[in-house]
């Protein structure tokens, strides 16, 4: 299935310059998914705040920058 | 009405765009503002306003309909800068499967729910017709739930004029192919495309039916769903686009449901049997070009289609939906 996976991919994986910028770009993902979890959580609850929103806001931010640079403009249109 | 109606044509939007993009990359690769793309994501900035407009000052959703639709949009940001790395760490892929793609579909999933939810709320004694917003956004549900579904239909069409070589594909795109039968598939197997497309429906018409008590919503939003996929495919065949299959038997599912609605069991079995068989047939019989399907197939989906409403009426069972309290009227 996995094997199968891959075979739909048409490009080879994207070698990003340095080692550091791949770590930036991954935590920085790990990050948003876990600000979105508590996030969505807090939201179901009803019980979002202000300074929460502006903390899952800061980081969303911060990994679309990191799109920008690393992949450009057209790649945050998803 | 008109803030609905505004949503509707938000999810309109979206739908003609993720539409549009997935026949697109059947042809082309990548362009830099690829014009699908736009017009998706203008049906994201419609449905945006409208949501911080309700956020500034509540006065058409309801509070927790509202949150479902910020968790939708929530879970639909995650997905960008997600893909993209997802494409940096295992290379671009050209399939409506993708992980990361999910993502999306769950989170508009989410946008439609809430919107359909207040909808109800706000109409619930005045308004459970087919003839109503209520049709659409059953339309823009079904879409979104077999949008995956795309890739097999669109790629029984480009496969069979790849293998019979009168593809339309780019160059670029052909350059690129080496597995075809993996690669225009999406790479996942052929059974999953039927399965999932019976689960789905099935459990579509039966929270449906059991919410709004109205098997003729089901019907419509599926009728619709398929009129929008006729004319898109007629509008496809005119501008010389990659065009599909159009899935004409998930519409036995809500019609079946609708008959035998005292025996959700024996709905589900006649649905599943009408729905496979009939494809099987039409493949058979060469009369569409249709997704690779094999009779084995139809053993899980006969199986699933007594399983899925057990599991559903026992999770549902003696829970009777009470009809939703009208948080007021709409002018």
């Amino acid at each position: 299935m996995l094997n199968n996976l891959v075979l739909s991919h048409i490009g080879e994986p994207e070698e990003i310059m340095h080692h550091g910028e791949s770590v930036l770009l991954y935590g920085s993902n790990l990050l948003l998914i876990i600000m979105g979890i508590v996030f969505i959580n807090k939201l179901m609850k009803q019980k979002a705040t202000k300074k929460l929103t502006m903390w899952f806001g800061l980081i969303l931010i911060l990994n679309y920058v990191l799109v920008f640079i690393f992949g450009g403009i057209e790649e945050i249109l998803g | 009405m008109k803030y609905y109606r505004l949503w509707a044509m938000a999810f309109l939007l979206k739908f003609a765009g993720s539409s549009w993009d997935a026949s697109y990359h059947f042809k082309y690769l990548f362009e830099e503002y690829s014009i699908p793309h736009l017009v998706n994501f203008a049906g994201f900035l419609l449905g945006a306003v409208l949501l911080i407009k309700e956020w500034r000052k509540s006065k058409h959703l309801e509070r927790l309909s509202r949150n479902i639709i910020s968790v939708g949009y929530v879970l639909f940001l995650i997905g960008i800068p997600l893909d993209f790395s997802y494409h940096i760490a295992f290379g671009i892929d050209l399939t409506t499967w993708s992980p990361t793609h999910f993502i999306y579909y769950i989170g508009t999933g989410m946008m439609i729910m809430g919107v359909w939810r207040s909808y109800t709320l706000c109409t619930n004694q005045t308004n459970l017709s087919w003839r109503s917003l209520h049709t659409w956004f059953g339309m823009f549900m079904i879409e979104c739930l077999i949008f995956p579904c795309m890739q097999q239909e669109n790629g029984a069409i480009s496969y069979w004029q790849y293998i019979h070589r009168q593809s339309i594909a780019s160059k670029e795109i052909l350059d690129l192919i080496s597995e075809p039968s993996s690669q225009i598939f999406g790479g996942v197997p052929s059974y999953v495309y039927p399965i999932y497309t019976f689960i789905v429906l099935t459990l579509f018409t039966m929270i449906t039916n059991k919410i709004l008590r109205n098997g003729k919503i089901a019907i419509a939003a599926t009728a619709f769903y398929l009129v929008c996929r006729i004319l898109a495919k007629g509008i496809y065949e005119l501008v010389n686009y990659p065009t599909s299959y159009i899935p004409l038997t998930i519409l036995i599912i809500p019609i079946v449901f609708f008959i035998l609605r005292k025996s959700s069991v024996s709905a589900s079995v006649t649905g599943a049997m009408g729905y496979y068989f009939i494809l099987y047939l039409f493949q058979k019989m060469n009369i569409f070009i249709t997704p690779p399907l094999h009779i084995l197939e139809s053993i899980p989906i006969i199986i699933l289609s007594v399983i899925t409403p057990m599991i559903f009426n026992f999770f549902m069972f003696g829970k009777e939906v009470k009809p939703l309290k009208n948080i007021k009227k709409l002018s």
